[in-house]
């Protein structure tokens, strides 16, 4: 009962500012709904037993996903939106989310789940000991795709410095 | 198993509850006497000038986009170390820190690069 | 906990070699653009070439083991050896067209070759998969590598354009492609495709969750092929993209794509025939139309090559469809279609080394066409005359667009007709027409270059470009479309002996 108690609140947590972020007019506070949703997330990976995931979540998705988000919200500098435009868009989006959750629904209700019985123990090892053995080329391919990432990163950093008539009339203007 | 992150649930109950005493106290007792002088907006005895949504320097994006890059590594790192005690009492630590190693070494040369091609200075 | 089974990689490290090499390579690349201050830029793209040759080498000269390597994640075999090569060959040309036009315009990307090297790396890993885990990887490194070749040009405004459109959707294609991993990883209770097979002949496995989730899985590499109804990236990104990376995308994007889809629509089709035949089939007709149709209008050679790939992308899906078929037929089909299966991956293969070629070739004109750097030769009108100017150029052009439209001697026709005759056999004879009346359309926008090129006069603003080594390398490629035309036979049959060695 207690445990039904905390999933019911740990989904609200997730639902309720993820409602928040869709209805925002102010993209911040829609950046800091998003922080809500994905804490109730990684709790719900732990309520599930997936306590590795649920850290994972924690540093990636709140630690460096999401100040990656509010930078970009500061950077491209977007006025607050007014009026109601924007609100046509809704009932189409709507239908086709309803329709995505009827979809989801339907699949996952069809099978006969049997829960698991077994007291659940930390994951956290038995990945360590499947990264070192079974899946050690995703392991290590994985630092591949990050490095791949990271030339992509390190492309965006190279300041493109205009040297043309317009650079050059203006230090002439300042030179006395 | 839920109940192994009951501490963390305690923790963040009292980290709340904490913060949130303090702000009722503060609010409820603190004597509040406003006028048109102390309701002003001002940094550092300075009036504000301007609007607060000005467009950030893109080197801020570029320094939590290398902070995600390295931080998933790092989520990497635990399994790792969790189990690397035990491996080193069964005589497979060589093997463990070798495969570390190559994961590390190859996102070190992705450090390297970042870094010479000034990925880290502040122009 | 504390006995792990260390494995024992010591045989599998000698068959993994051209992966580590491609690996390897990167990472060297990588170090010496960023330590080495004396070299000159065009340096790192020998040692690209040195790379992608010592790939080739080691492939043929070691016995390399087949079968399952790394615990079943990757298969090695005819197949992935197969397209190793094809990646290495379109590798080094897109090498020699870029660093062609680098060269010219003084204006280098250093970054582009360790990427070059680590989306070909990810797309060996794709068509070597054997395991979801691993086809995510290798699409994922793939299509970060591309993301950034393809929007990667400072100062360009399409180029960014194009880069930022491919990331966006993408990234929704991932997720699509993921969220399909765990519906079929819930179904099967595994990701390898040994046990997702076992699952399938063992009918254990719910089928609302593995129909969603293949679902979900096509809609990811119906984004990687341009595939209608979601090829809406493809015009803005070939356009914008340079064309040395446009011409990569073009074939070795579709080629990987197509192996990965090929593995997985045989993987999967003792069940899902029946799920997916009928959407796959609609979805052929519409690609190929649609990619058709609008590129009748298009002036802009790179957008009318983009819908021509999604036209070309239609026709591959024939093939995928007519491989499909036997499993729906009655008894008298099921005898046939052990046939229809190899003779339909064999046609795919062919095909996608036939469309590798002549798409490269077109790409490396255009190339070179360019008047002023950062800007491709792409509007048609402005070829006018071009065979008076440069005949090499001009005729190797004429030779990729003649075999793009199919028509013979070239290897296009060969590569159609392969697929043609196996959609009949499979007994679809509907769709045939459908994809030879699509065939005539398309007759109409090749010919129409070719005729701006030999009988216009030249132009004030006509295209001037050179590059000597470039359109030396783009004429090689027309020799290799209309010798492979020609001669097509020892081809095809060793694209069967390949695809044999996969089809269950």
């Amino acid at each position: 009962m207690t445990g039904d108690l905390i999933f019911i609140l740990l989904a609200l947590l997730t639902l309720v500012p993820a409602v928040w972020v869709v209805m925002s007019r102010n993209l911040v506070h829609a950046g800091f709904g998003l922080l809500f949703t994905l804490f109730g997330a990684a709790g719900l990976y732990a309520y599930m037993g997936a306590d590795f995931i649920a850290v994972a979540q924690l540093m990636v998705y709140i630690g460096g996903v999401l100040v990656l988000v509010l930078f970009t919200v500061m950077m491209t500098h977007v006025p607050r939106s007014h009026g109601n435009h924007g609100y046509d868009r809704y009932v189409p989006a709507s239908v086709f989310a309803l329709l995505t959750f009827g979809v989801l629904y339907k699949t996952i209700t069809s099978v006969n789940w049997s829960a698991s019985t077994s007291p659940a123990e930390p994951t956290i090892a038995r990945i360590g000991a499947q990264i070192m053995t079974d899946f050690i080329f995703p392991f290590e391919y994985v630092s591949l795709v990050l490095l791949a990432a990271m030339i992509g990163a390190a492309l965006l950093t190279r300041e493109e410095r205009p040297a043309g008539p317009a650079n050059a009339a203006k230090d002439t203007e300042v030179a006395p | 198993m839920f109940e192994r992150f009951i501490p963390v649930l305690l923790v963040l109950g009292v980290a709340g509850a904490f913060s949130g005493v303090f702000l009722a106290i503060s609010f409820l007792l603190g004597p509040r006497r406003p006028d048109a002088l102390k309701d002003s907006t001002y940094e550092c005895g300075i009036p504000a000038r301007g609007s607060i949504q000005i467009r950030f320097f893109v080197r801020f994006f570029l320094v939590a986009l290398f902070f995600l890059l390295f931080d998933l590594e790092a989520v990497f790192l635990y399994p790792w170390v969790v189990l690397y005690k035990g491996l080193l009492a069964s005589g497979a630590g060589g093997f463990a820190l070798t495969e570390m190693g190559v994961f590390l070494l190859v996102l070190l040369t992705g450090f390297l690069y970042v870094w010479k091609k000034g990925g880290l200075e502040w122009q | 906990m504390n006995d792990l089974a260390i494995p024992d990689f010591g045989r599998e490290i000698a068959a993994l070699l051209p992966f580590l090499i491609v690996a390897g390579g990167g990472l060297l690349v990588m170090v010496t653009d960023a330590l080495v201050k004396t070299l000159r830029k065009d340096h790192l793209s020998y040692l690209v070439l040195l790379v992608l040759l010592s790939v080739i080498v080691v492939q043929t000269t070691s016995g390399t083991p087949e079968g399952p390597v790394l615990n079943g994640l990757l298969l090695l075999g005819n197949f992935s050896r197969f397209f190793t090569y094809l990646f290495v060959v379109i590798g080094v040309l897109t090498t020699i067209f870029a660093t062609g036009i680098f060269d010219r315009d003084g204006n280098y990307r250093p970054e582009f070759y360790p990427l070059l090297l680590f989306a070909i790396l990810g797309m060996m890993v794709l068509a070597a998969a054997n395991d979801l885990l691993t086809v995510y990887l290798g699409l994922e490194t793939m299509s970060l590598a591309t993301y950034v070749l393809a929007g990667g040009v400072r100062g360009n405004a399409p180029s960014s354009e194009a880069g930022f459109k491919y990331l966006m959707l993408g990234g929704f294609s991932s997720a699509f492609f993921l969220m399909g991993v765990a519906f079929v990883y819930g179904a099967c209770g595994g990701t390898g495709f040994d046990q997702i097979a076992a699952a399938l002949h063992s009918g254990s496995a719910p089928m609302p969750f593995l129909t969603l989730g293949t679902g979900l899985m096509l809609v990811g590499f119906g984004f990687k092929v341009a595939m209608v109804p979601f090829h809406m990236w493809t015009p803005d990104v070939y356009d914008g993209a340079p064309a040395y990376v446009t011409g990569f995308m073009a074939t070795a994007i579709k080629a990987a794509g197509f192996a990965i889809l090929l593995r997985f629509v045989l993987l999967t089709e003792p069940m899902l025939a029946f799920a997916w035949y009928p959407v796959l089939t609609v979805l052929a007709v519409l690609t190929m139309s649609l990619g058709n149709i609008v590129a009748l209008v298009q002036g802009n050679i790179k957008r009318m090559l983009a819908w021509s790939s999604i036209a070309h992308a239609g026709y591959l899906l024939l093939g995928i469809v007519a491989i499909l078929a036997p499993a729906l037929g009655g008894p008298e089909m099921m005898a046939r279609a052990k046939g229809i299966v190899e003779e339909g991956g064999a046609a795919l293969l062919f095909y996608l080394v036939g469309y590798a070629l002549m798409n490269l070739a077109a790409f490396g004109i255009i190339n070179v066409m360019g008047t002023e750097p950062g800007v491709d030769g792409d509007q048609i009108s402005r070829y006018a005359g071009l065979s008076r100017r440069q005949p090499v150029a001009a005729a190797t052009l004429a030779v990729a667009m003649l075999s793009l439209a199919g028509i013979p001697p070239m290897v296009g026709f060969m590569a159609k007709f392969y697929i043609f005759s196996v959609v009949v056999k499979a007994g679809l004879i509907p769709l045939a027409i459908i994809g030879v009346i699509n065939s005539l359309i398309s007759v109409y926008y090749y010919l129409r270059v070719i005729v701006v090129m030999y009988m216009h006069d030249t132009a004030e603003d006509s295209y001037q470009g050179t590059e000597w080594v470039s359109v030396a390398a783009a004429g090689l490629l027309a020799f290799l479309i209309i010798y492979l035309g020609v001669m097509p036979e020892a081809f095809h049959r060793g694209a069967e002996i390949v695809f044999r060695q996969i089809s269950f």
